[in-house]
């Protein structure tokens, strides 16, 4: 799977309020709570082996799937 | 005094001052506000909505539908406020118990509920709605009907119901909380009497409007003519911190995961906040050790603490910043006009210090449950008095501290979660034989959810496995964070299992 697959399963099965699609362009703050954004956090963290620094916590990185995987491919080892 | 009168009394004293702001930048002046929420009061009226009728709505905060919300009031009608996390199984509950002649639906939430056809459907934008189907009003048009004849109140009494908040109840059914006029005005200016907050004050707001908390700062914030600034959300909490910085708001309140994760996941510490004159922890308690890491990062702010519950329209004592550290971990003294009596088993008083069950009474406690079952579940006694559940003690000075709780309710990130709904979900698990759910300390939720689970014969049961199936049916907020596979429960002597040695082993 693409890390942009990977993210979409994640979020869709495990994050998202049920029933919500997600696609690479959906804004994650509208369908995932502040909770779930944290697990998020975390989860890409170990997956992708890196640790997501505070400041990367930001609509511009975490704000939808594209963005989210442009971000991982630029930290993950 | 009903609540739609401290709406006009501000947009009189300050029309063209703004009420309410929302993150993409629109802002509703007390005056726009008072005008379009009178006009949604008389379409309603002339669909036949008035006094003694509900209106359900089911919305993200959003600037229609805090215009709908306030001509509901208006209107003499009840507001019922749909929570827009929960499932489509609970949502439908709430419709069938609440029965609303009309709803307000923002479109992005139309297919969460089932909408009976005929419905009077008010819309919070010009989304496509089916009009034969539904019987449909957009708000746009609503707001510019200049024939509008605003109906007059003075059918509508203190003690009519104004509001309707759906909160957790112990049975895996949400309860529908019945708050009257008297009860939140009651509660709102006591409050205000302790912290003194004037039309110089401004909050900003991370909680949704359909939460109890997020309805008081509005009643709030509309009663002293404040601001109230709406969050784009704790999703990023750093963005959290940029608005307190750029809005200059003169307070914050939030449970105690949002002050956690601006402690630890932003630079609160080194970011300067002068215009912050206080914060209010709600939904639950801040440790000591944290409120004092608060003060040092935040230390011209005072620290401010209440402790309440949706029944009490919410508060029942505060803590506020001259007692905070005096008084570190109490839950504060008892609101002006609340009586708080500590009870033992059979409901009488024990003797002053002694530990018992937190009984509150006053003209902040609800009307009742929509479900008519307030006395028969013992939530409210024979003397009216509401069973908080909690268990505390008063000290010589008469500060309230809390010591535990006399029911099984989680809280979790400021949700208030009863294990018997998550545990109904978690049954419905083929792999699942047996199940109970239990909170276990978390430094940043407060408690999280644990699934303690006996799994069928040939089974295996994996926490990714567990939270698909129970997302489906409830908000990731409130399902299991953790699934511990057991051989067996410890059980009582009647087979039930005994939670209280489960709650011990599991910490």
């Amino acid at each position: 799977m693409s890390i942009s697959d990977e993210l979409i399963d994640k979020i869709t099965k495990e994050l998202a309020r049920a029933g919500t699609t997600v696609d690479a362009e959906t804004n994650l703050a509208g369908v995932i709570d502040s909770t779930a954004m944290m697990e998020l956090v975390v989860w890409i963290g170990d997956k992708w082996g890196f640790d997501v620094e505070i400041d990367d916590i930001t609509p511009e990185n975490f704000g939808s799937v594209k963005k989210l995987t442009e971000y991982v491919e630029k930290r993950k080892k | 005094m009903i609540l739609p009168d401290l709406l006009r009394a501000s947009a009189a004293r300050f029309p063209d001052k703004a009420a309410v702001t929302f993150p993409d930048g629109t802002a509703l002046t007390f005056n726009w506000l008072d005008r379009d929420s009178d006009r949604v009061a008389a379409r309603l009226a002339r669909l036949g909505i008035g006094p003694g009728d509900r209106v359900g709505i089911i919305s993200e905060n959003d600037p229609a539908a805090l215009v709908y919300w306030w001509g509901i009031m208006k209107a003499g009608a009840q507001s019922v406020d749909l929570p827009a996390q929960a499932g489509q199984a609970t949502l439908d509950g709430v419709i069938e118990e609440a029965r609303p002649k009309a709803l307000c639906v923002q479109s992005k939430l139309f297919s969460k509920i089932a909408i009976r056809p005929g419905t009077i459907l008010l819309t919070t934008d010009d989304a496509e709605v089916s009009a034969s189907l539904y019987d449909v009003h957009h708000l746009e048009n609503i707001v510019g009907d200049p024939t509008s004849v605003v109906p007059s109140l003075s059918r509508v009494s203190e003690d009519d119901v104004a509001m309707i908040v759906y909160t957790s109840g112990t049975t895996g059914r949400p309860k529908g909380v019945m708050l009257s006029h008297r009860n939140l005005y009651s509660n709102i200016s006591a409050a205000n009497e302790l912290v003194g907050l004037t039309s110089d004050d401004s909050i900003l707001l991370v909680v949704p409007f359909y939460f109890i908390h997020g309805r008081m700062q509005l009643l709030t914030h509309a009663m002293i003519a404040g601001t109230l600034h709406v969050s784009a959300g704790f999703q990023f909490p750093s963005t959290v911190l940029d608005e307190l910085v750029k809005r200059a708001v003169t307070g914050f309140s939030g449970v105690p995961y949002h002050f956690l994760t601006l402690m630890e996941r932003t630079k609160l510490r080194s970011t300067p906040l002068p215009a912050l004159k206080y914060v209010l922890i709600t939904g639950g308690a801040l440790s000591p050790s944290a409120l004092t890491e608060l003060q040092a990062m935040i230390p011209s702010t005072g620290l401010h603490t209440a402790y309440g519950q949706t029944e009490a329209s919410p508060r029942i004592t505060w803590l506020g910043p001259l007692d905070m550290f005096r008084k570190l971990g109490s839950a504060g003294i008892v609101l002006p006009g609340v009586t708080v009596e500590i009870t033992g088993g059979d409901g009488t008083a024990v003797p002053a210090g002694e530990v018992g069950e937190v009984m509150a009474s006053g003209p902040n406690i609800m009307k009742g449950y929509v479900s008519g079952d307030e006395k028969t579940s013992g939530r409210i006694d024979a003397s009216g008095r509401l069973a908080t559940g909690d268990l505390g003690r008063f000290d010589a000075e008469g500060f309230l501290h809390l010591v535990g709780r006399s029911s099984d309710m989680i809280k979790t990130a400021g949700e208030r979660v009863f294990p018997k709904e998550i545990e109904d979900v978690v049954a419905s698990h083929p792999a699942v034989l047996e199940n109970a759910v239990i909170g276990v300390r978390d430094a940043l939720l407060g408690e999280k959810v644990v699934a303690l689970v006996v799994l069928r014969e040939g089974c295996t049961l994996s926490v990714k496995e567990l939270r698909e199936h129970c997302v489906k049916s409830m908000p990731f907020v409130r399902a299991p964070r953790e699934v511990r596979v057991v051989a067996s429960f410890p059980k009582t002597a009647s087979g039930k299992i005994n939670r209280s040695e489960l709650q011990a082993l599991a910490q």
